[in-house]
């Protein structure tokens, strides 16, 4: 694929969206954002971004949520979705069917453009 | 045998010697014996109840039957009667003599005819006296006179507690005097011993089941207090982990910030800026570790490491490990040495958990050694399988190494080593939470030098599945 790969970022925290946006756009993909998951879900079906980074603990709706809405709306199915946690996995896995992996925060900024490569390969995208 | 007729001169005794001269007393001594030591003791037997078993009678019928058989005069007759009389007598007064029970005989007028001694013993002498003044302590016949149904014909029984505390088995039967005139023998059986006994045994009946009833509403109350203070304790640990996001939420986003800056996305940084943002972002390295070990432990303690735990292979489980420690042991020099026995059985357990246990010996072994070998041993017996991580570091004193496996415990030679403190605590609750335990030698009893770890893993830890909350059961 030639276009630009869009990545939708989902987080509450403003300073971790304007840091991984950042480093996200350091590369030539499109960043669009969303604080809580109803926006994200909103963009999400508006945009059609290729990729999801899904931060889990949010306020209004939980990440978990979020993701099961994902899985259950054909429109947005299909769209690879990486969980952002803090957590050591000490509470549980509790939806490895819904997202593709699981991210652990705080990454680098290399470790985070190494795994959205990784998936935007997968994709069909030149990286 | 004699020939049986009925014609005295014709009678022969045993021995041959003509009838009518008292030659038949022998024989007829002989009959008379075996009547009198085989049925008699055999009516003796049965309960003391005169009137069914009048013995005279038998006597003197059987004597009655045997005499024409065996021939003597009517002097002899006459003294043997009254010898046997006397004996039966004698017998019967022996009986009466010595039995513990109290009898008397009652007649139809109320009067005492006879008194046993053990009923003297009771009540007193009282013969001739009236039944219900000496006996009842009444001065008129009691109301429903017993002795009137005994005349009848009637046995009566009966309980009765006088007016002392003394209860008895009473039993009064028809029977007849010498002049076949209606009486009543009474036989009195002082029941007063077992019937404290029954009381107390009440008593204690009721005793025991109030305690059962105590007992069980205790059990019951610890019960509904520990269901308690189980919620209470998962919510703590709810509560905690909230704590753990909440504090490192700031962190996270403050470590990004920074690697962004130092990873050049906000522009050029000199040396030093450099120096110092590493500094930072060390610190707080070290601050979400420290709380991501400090939630283990509340996660650890409420058994919630059953709900990791499967069928794993440990093999594969210390190989990882071993493999992730192989560069840091050459960077600093050291040999990393794995000895692991094929087969080795499988255990139940979470490979991630014994996974942190091996990282954290091994990292301590490599951290507090300068030179030498990290060996890992892996051995099994049929209880338990045996990982050993040995060292030639700087060790552990004799004052560190109890309290080396309590939290927040860091030796004193550790000098500029960094550490939490947790790890070796953290690992424990692991090793414990598996059913294990957890040891360090210091020397080392093989090399004598440095420290040497050791943890065991019972093959059979009774854990399942299918169980969640405490861990062991």
């Amino acid at each position: 694929m030639e276009r630009k790969p869009k990545i939708l970022l989902v987080d509450d925290d403003a300073d971790f969206v304007q840091t991984t946006s950042k480093v996200l756009k350091s590369k030539p993909y499109q960043v669009i954002v969303a604080y809580n998951g109803e926006e994200g879900l909103r963009k999400a079906r508006e945009e059609k971004p290729d990729l999801v980074l899904l931060d889990v603990m949010m306020p209004v709706k939980d990440g978990f949520l979020v993701a099961a809405e994902f899985k259950k709306d054909l429109a947005i199915s299909k769209i690879p979705v990486l969980a952002l946690t803090s957590f050591s996995e000490s509470l549980g896995q509790p939806f490895a069917f819904e997202v593709e992996e699981y991210l652990k925060k705080p990454i680098k900024p290399d470790e985070l453009i190494a795994v959205v490569e990784k998936h935007l390969k997968r994709l069909g995208f030149k990286v | 045998m004699v020939k049986a007729g009925l014609n005295k001169e014709r009678a022969q005794n045993f021995s041959g010697v003509p009838a009518g001269e008292g030659s038949g007393f022998p024989l007829f001594l002989f009959l008379a014996g075996m009547v009198f030591f085989f049925v008699f003791p055999a009516l003796l037997r049965s309960p003391l109840n005169f009137s069914r078993a009048p013995y005279g009678l038998v006597m003197l019928a059987s004597m009655g039957v045997l005499r024409p058989f065996t021939g003597g005069n009517e002097a002899e007759w006459t003294r043997y009667l009254e010898a046997v009389l006397k004996s039966e007598k004698d017998q019967l007064n022996a009986i009466l003599n010595t039995v513990e029970e109290g009898v008397a005989i009652i007649g139809s007028n109320r009067k005492i005819l006879f008194i046993n001694p053990s009923l003297i013993r009771e009540f007193g002498e009282g013969t001739g006296a009236y039944c219900y003044k000496h006996l009842y302590q009444r001065d008129e016949p009691c109301e429903n006179c017993r002795l009137a149904g005994a005349l009848n014909g009637q046995t009566e029984k009966w309980e009765w507690t006088f007016a002392d505390g003394r209860t008895f088995d009473i039993v009064y039967t028809p029977f007849t005097d010498a002049d076949q005139a209606p009486c009543s023998l009474a036989t009195f059986i002082n029941i007063t011993r077992r019937k404290q006994f029954e009381l107390e045994l009440v008593k204690l009946n009721e005793l025991k089941s109030e305690l059962l009833t105590q007992k069980t509403n205790q059990l019951e109350e610890i019960s509904r207090e520990v269901t308690k203070l189980e919620e209470e304790k998962r919510n703590f640990v709810r509560f905690l982990s909230v704590v753990a996001h909440d504090l490192k939420s700031p962190l996270t986003v403050s470590q990004s910030m920074l690697w962004e800056i130092l990873g050049g996305y906000s522009g050029p940084v000199n040396n030093d800026q450099k120096d110092i943002l590493e500094r930072i972002t060390r610190r707080i390295d070290g601050l979400l570790t420290l709380i991501d070990d400090l939630m283990d432990i509340p996660f650890i303690e409420t058994g919630q490491l059953v709900g990791e735990m499967k069928h794993i292979s440990m093999g594969e489980v210390i190989e990882t490990s071993v493999d992730g420690f192989s560069s840091l042991a050459s960077e600093k020099g050291l040999k990393l040495e794995l000895t692991l026995p094929p087969g080795l059985s499988e255990t139940y357990g979470s490979s991630r958990r014994l996974q942190q246990v091996m990282n954290n010996l091994l990292s301590n072994a490599i951290k507090y050694s300068r030179q030498g070998t990290v060996s890992v041993r892996v051995s099994e017996d049929d209880k338990d399988i045996k990982v050993e991580v040995s060292d030639n570091g700087i060790g552990i004193s004799c004052e560190d190494l109890p309290r080396l496996f309590q939290d927040f415990s860091r030796g004193k030679n550790i000098g500029e080593i960094k550490g939490t403190g947790l790890g070796l605590s953290i690992s424990r609750r692991i090793v414990e939470a598996h059913g294990g335990r957890i040891w360090a030698e210091s020397p080392n009893p093989e090399t004598k030098t440095g420290s040497r770890f050791t943890f065991t893993l019972p093959k059979d830890n009774g854990i399942t599945a299918t169980k969640t909350g405490y861990g062991k059961f």
